[in-house]
């Protein structure tokens, strides 16, 4: 533990309560104890603590109600409440859980079984911070696109029907597993992330940039990257980052090493950035954007085929290619409805297109 | 503080339960069960003036108590008693509940003893 958690004992038994309290210390928790709920109640409003172990059957308060007093509060950070009854209250399992309580532990518990419960517990919190940082850093981006459609929602679809498709391919099967799938749903979202680093008169420009335009946009690769980077040296554990700062590195980064920000070529290009790449690249083809009409399917697939090997990785758009109607699916369901013909808004096409940068 | 004495203690309690839920530190596992003997000793004088003033609710909590206390001390017995008597209790009767208290109380006298004689001199 990088910062001792601390855990809040809910014991009306000086016995029990030393028990818990000797045994956390041990593991490394920071303890404070309260010997009944209503004391426990306010200790948790400071909010200090995100791991509760309380006895199910206490003067003034019992466990359950405890519970549901949290609950009911509806306390900024979430915590999570271990009931712990003697082996035969067992039939409390149901109305604590109604209540709101996370998990059980039974009198007399083994230490370790506790500690491996704690751990659960931990795990738990953690992730849960991990989705309210990654959604909170979505916003972010979002803030900074010129759709405020679904996009976000469309390129997580995208790359987790191609990295489900190659989850499947024995070449894959060792890269792509199921938390892989799941963190690149959860992060690919970031790609543009870097974008908050652009200036408005580039970022939200409505016709072609300027070569210098253009090379001031390309930075939101690095920008991002850099920025993810940062925090993942901080929390060197935490694969959702490094992956997170992988995609705004590469997400424009081509199969033939003509893409930025580095040039990186084949399989160079971290896998989750080829398959943001194509993601974002259909994305952009089927969208309406303010200079631009939405193309349709069967244009935007032909421009995924003809970048096979040169644009994109051959085997991603295979992937695509065997998983096509659920592309589609995705496009109608999420609001970007591919249209049978391209009727572009602007009356010559943009040098560059912003959309694909 | 309880020095813990193997020779008499086993019986009473299980030391080999109470040293593993004690992490095998022997300063820990005597800190509890001078801590158990204490709280132990004062809930069954609080549960037989419970049953004096014929307050059910209050006997059923503190058997409940104690029960959940001689569990965390490895005190099988004694936690079997004390389990017996809440069960008891639940049903609401004081009088039917009162022989469950007599024995908690005599279980209870084998545990002091145990604790307070002195520990065997082993021969050389
Ligand atoms: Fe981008």
């Amino acid at each position: 533990m990088s910062e001792q958690m601390r855990v809040l004992v809910v014991e009306d038994d000086c016995v029990s309560s030393e028990f818990l309290s000797a045994t956390l210390t041990c593991y490394g928790y920071a303890v404070t104890t309260a010997s009944n709920g209503r004391e426990a109640l306010e200790l948790l409003r400071s909010g200090q603590y995100r791991i509760v172990v309380s006895d199910w059957e206490m003067p003034e308060m019992n466990g359950d109600e405890l519970c549901r007093q949290v609950r009911a509060r509806e306390w900024n950070a979430y915590v999570y409440i271990m009931l712990v009854t003697l082996f035969d209250g067992i039939d409390h399992v149901v109305e604590g859980l109604r209540a709101g309580a996370d998990d059980f532990l039974s009198k007399p518990y083994h230490p370790e079984e506790l500690r491996v419960r704690l751990r659960t517990a931990e795990r738990i919190l953690s992730l849960e911070s991990r989705d309210v940082l990654l959604f909170a850093m979505a916003k972010l981006t979002e803030s900074r696109d010129n759709d405020t459609g679904m996009h976000l929602d469309r390129i997580r679809e995208y790359c987790r029907i191609l990295a489900q498709e190659l989850s499947a391919w024995p070449e894959y099967h060792d890269e792509i597993d199921g938390e892989y799938i799941q963190l690149l749903y959860l992060t690919s979202p970031l790609h543009d992330i870097g974008k908050v680093g652009i200036p408005d008169s580039v970022l939200l420009k409505p016709g072609p940039l300027t070569p210098e335009e253009f090379e001031v946009m390309k930075q939101h690769t690095t920008i991002g990257g850099e920025t993810l980077q940062a925090v993942t040296m901080a929390h060197p554990e935490a694969r959702y980052l490094s992956m997170a700062r992988d995609i705004a590195f590469t997400h424009h980064e081509r199969w033939d090493g003509s893409g930025y920000p580095f040039g990186l070529r084949e399989r160079e290009i971290p896998l989750c950035g080829r398959l943001t790449a194509l993601a974002d690249v259909y994305d952009a083809l089927t969208s309406r954007r303010i200079y631009k009409a939405k193309m349709g399917h069967a244009q935007a697939r032909q421009i995924i085929f003809d970048g096979s090997g040169s644009h994109f990785d051959p085997d991603v758009v295979e992937a695509f290619r065997r998983r096509e109607d659920e592309f589609t699916r995705v496009a109608n369901l999420l609001n970007a409805s591919p249209e049978a013909t391209a009727a572009p808004l602007a009356a010559a096409p943009p040098a560059v297109q912003p959309a694909l940068v | 503080m309880a020095k813990i004495d193997a020779a008499n203690l086993s019986g009473v309690i299980d030391l080999n339960e109470l040293m593993t839920r004690c992490l095998n530190n022997l300063e820990f596992a005597e800190r509890m069960l001078t801590l158990f003997e204490n709280r132990c000793g004062d809930d069954l004088t609080e549960l037989e003036r419970a049953f004096e003033q014929g307050d059910v609710e209050k006997a059923r909590r503190v058997s409940h108590r104690f029960a959940g206390a001689s569990a965390n001390a490895a005190a099988g017995r004694l936690h079997g008693r004390a389990t017996e008597l809440r069960n008891d209790l639940r049903e609401g009767s004081l009088d039917a509940a009162r022989p469950r208290l007599h024995e908690l109380r005599q279980e209870w006298q084998r545990f002091t003893e145990a604790m307070s004689s002195p520990p065997l001199v082993r021969q050389a």
